[in-house]
């Protein structure tokens, strides 16, 4: 084959072996790489019902098809999918920067990492060859430490580590996986599956290139890509970048504020992607074979928190700005830094600190929870604490590590009302009360509540459509949505980069050039929704059902957005019924959200008829 | 007097405007997509990408009137009247 290696690296850390499998043709073009592989791979190979933290729980590393090619904006991904701590269904997060590409060259497109080490490790893949080496040194490092001494221990300042900090070896269900100091597989708690397992990092080296099958069609090609990612389709990436959300998303009553009270950001212009470029901003850079250079580095720059550096996003902004009450950008450059160091999701981890900051006000978390902390909105030094706090698992911390679904069971006294999650993941930066395209893509998202595996929110932001009104034709549109996030994410693109591909046609192009396997843009799709139904097979044998989706946190369905564009919006459990049906119907799925035999015979997935068989009616 | 209309930009179409507020004067009948043509005339090419695809509106942005969003395909049968205030966001597709 080219482009893909075909070898799989199985490694069983309990017994300390390791072996090489293999996957062919078929399995590459029917699903892909990336999503597809991972979703794949983790269903068959994961015991059903097993706990996340069972270390049976396969941790899988993926790259995609076009990972280590010159294709712009895909060379450097890769994807890992284990059972998730935080909802006990699809575990799957996406990171970038130099690592995936790093995989292939080592001479693999899949890890599959399974059992518990007896002592803390870290995996050394050089080149084909495979080491598990002590990690006794480096537990209780931050990520940066542990990255740094594993260079130092190998002698090579090029080698490429991807590994947990101090949340994933306690156990945080929302610890993470970084990569190049600013990267992260963010989502999902996989990197308390990594801990879990005393496996603190793989570090990579590798050499090997990359074969293409058609090199002369690919560089014309890819010399256009290039032309287009440069151009001004991804401009507003380079220049603002996606912080330029901030004032949008405020000005369109969609930035969820203080815990979802508010969908307005009083103070929103101090934390703008315009404030952020006038004064933190000291560099823009790129990943791997990136023309677009999207990446924000902010430093901060005065008072207690001088001096910290992160890589900037709407989303982490979001969640430690406006969503805490918090207008020191400062204090939220330190917390993203410290989500960096710590390996917490950043996404995550500031909509638990607004959760246990509206607890405290509610007196339903004290000062003494806290450590001494005064918990208020707006209070960034707090913020910042309770950070570490929630990675070290001290005092609250302890409780908030578990994310705000099982924090709000523990803390009682009617928290549940206000934790905003879906299926035990936190939501993200768009407040779906007035935009009902988007609260059904979070309601079905196969991750739980969240943007990336959809994007819909865009068909209500554009005007597409109705914002404020509850269709059954949305169900078509976040289908179609999907199944092109899981497209991308298998060959994987840049999402930021999604404008420059003139939809499914430009893809399958791409793809026969490098794989030289023939793919038409029909196919493509198909393999798109073939990928999420076998995700919903996998959610659903792990037990959700269509009540896991009309569930969305009781603020969504009760609390009106007080004020601004959106003002008086909420989804009630009738919107979610229209949606839902609409969306079940499109896919071709019964009432309860279960795919058919027919459509699993149409998507070559008549192997796994038996999981629908078990749960239908 | 002159009617005019008052203008917001956010993100890139701001950067592009050089002003993140303005007013534009107001013909009688002019629609959304025939201001968002007046004023890339006025503000050059860079304003006009990141507001229009051919002649309709780009794909990935809002417009919004009076704090509403307008939906793309009525952005030519939507007349505006003195003293509106038209907005302009991009949206950013793939999250971050
Ligand atoms: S657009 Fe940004 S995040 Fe995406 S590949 Fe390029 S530099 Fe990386």
């Amino acid at each position: 084959m080219n482009a893909y290696t075909g070898k799989i690296l199985y490694i069983d850390l309990t017994c300390g072996s390791c072996k090489t499998g293999f996957y062919d043709e078929a399995m590459a073009g029917d699903y892909i790489g990336g999503t597809g592989f991972g979703v794949k791979m983790l269903i068959d190979h994961l015991k059903p019902g097993l706990d996340a933290f069972d270390p049976g729980n396969p941790l899988i590393y993926v790259s995609g098809a076009t990972t280590g090619t010159i294709v712009p904006c895909t060379a450097s991904k890769f994807g890992v999918f284990a059972k998730s701590p935080a909802t006990g269904l699809l575990g799957e997060a996406y990171s970038t920067g130099q690592w995936g590409a790093e995989l292939r060259a080592a001479g693999y497109d899949v890890l599959v990492i399974t059992g518990k080490a007896p002592k803390p490790v870290y995996l050394f893949i050089d080149d084909g060859t495979v080491q598990i080496r002590s990690a006794r040194k480096l537990w209780g490092k931050s990520t940066w430490e542990a990255e740094q001494a594993i260079r130092d221990e190998l002698g090579d300042q090029n080698i490429r580590v991807s590994g947990i900090g101090r949340a994933g070896e306690n156990l945080n269900r929302l610890a993470c996986i970084i990569n190049d100091r600013f990267r992260a597989a963010g989502r999902t708690g996989l990197g308390a599956v990594m801990g879990s397992k005393n496996l603190k990092a793989v570090a990579l080296r590798g050499t090997q290139d990359v074969s293409v099958a058609d090199p002369e069609g690919l560089m014309a090609f890819c010399r256009d890509l290039f032309e287009r990612a440069k151009g001004p389709a991804t401009a507003k990436y380079r220049t603002l970048g996606t912080p330029a959300n901030m004032l949008t998303m405020s000005a369109q009553g969609a930035l969820p504020t203080r815990n979802y009270r508010e969908a307005e950001f009083e103070k929103v212009e101090n934390v703008s992607g315009e404030r952020l470029n006038e004064q933190f901003i000291t560099k823009i850079q790129g990943c791997s074979a990136c023309p677009c250079r999207c990446e924000h580095i902010a430093k901060a720059r005065e008072g207690r928190f001088k001096g910290a550096v992160s890589r900037m996003e709407y989303e982490p902004m979001m969640a430690f700005g406006p969503y805490c009450g918090v207008d020191d950008m400062n204090a939220i450059i330190k917390a993203i830094e410290s989500c960096n160091i710590y390996g917490v999701d950043a996404i995550g981890a500031g909509i638990v600190v607004g959760f246990a900051m509206e607890c405290y006000e509610r007196g339903l978390i004290t000062k003494e929870d806290a450590g001494g902390l005064e918990l208020n909105f707006g209070n960034g030094e707090a913020m910042v604490e309770m950070v570490r706090k929630m990675s070290e698992r001290e005092d609250i911390g302890d409780i908030l590590a578990e994310g705000v679904m099982r924090a709000a069971e523990k803390i009682g006294g009617g928290a549940a009302h206000f934790a905003m999650h879906i299926k035990g993941l936190e939501l993200t930066g768009y407040d779906i009360r007035g935009l009902k395209t988007a609260a059904l893509g979070y309601a079905v998202s196969r991750r739980g509540g969240d943007h990336q595996r959809h994007g819909s929110y865009g068909w209500d932001l554009s005007g597409k459509v109705d914002r404020f009104k509850a269709e059954p034709g949305r169900g078509a549109l976040v289908m179609g949505d999907e199944d092109m996030y899981a497209v991308i994410d298998s060959m994987i693109i840049c999402k930021f980069t999604r404008t420059i591909w003139q939809g499914y046609e430009d893809i399958a192009k791409v793809y026969s050039l490098v794989t030289g396997i023939p793919m038409e843009a029909d196919q493509l799709r198909l393999c798109g929704e073939r990928m999420s139904n076998l995700a919903r097979l996998f959610n659903i044998r792990e037990g959700m059902t269509r009540r896991d989706d009309e569930l969305l946190p009781a603020r969504i369905h009760e609390d009106p957005i007080p004020g601004g564009a959106a003002k008086g919006s909420v989804v009630t459990p009738e919107d979610m019924a229209i949606l839902l049906d609409g969306y079940y119907a499109a896919r071709g799925w019964d009432n309860q959200g279960v795919p058919t035999d027919e459509k699993l015979d149409e998507l070559g997935l008549g192997a796994y008829a038996s999981i629908a068989e078990g749960v239908r009616a | 007097m002159t009617e005019t209309v008052q203008l917001q930009y956010f993100g890139s179409v701001r950067a592009a405007a050089c002003c993140a507020e303005e007013q534009a004067p107001l013909a009688e009948n002019t629609s959304v997509l025939q201001l968002l043509h007046q004023l890339a005339d006025a503000h050059g090419e860079a304003f006009r990408g990141e507001v229009l695809s051919g002649e309709a509106l780009r794909d990935d942005l809002t417009a919004s009137v009076n704090g509403a969003i307008i939906q793309h395909a009525a952005a030519e049968d939507i007349v505006l009247q003195p003293g509106d205030t038209v907005a302009l966001f991009p949206i950013f597709p793939g999250g971050g």
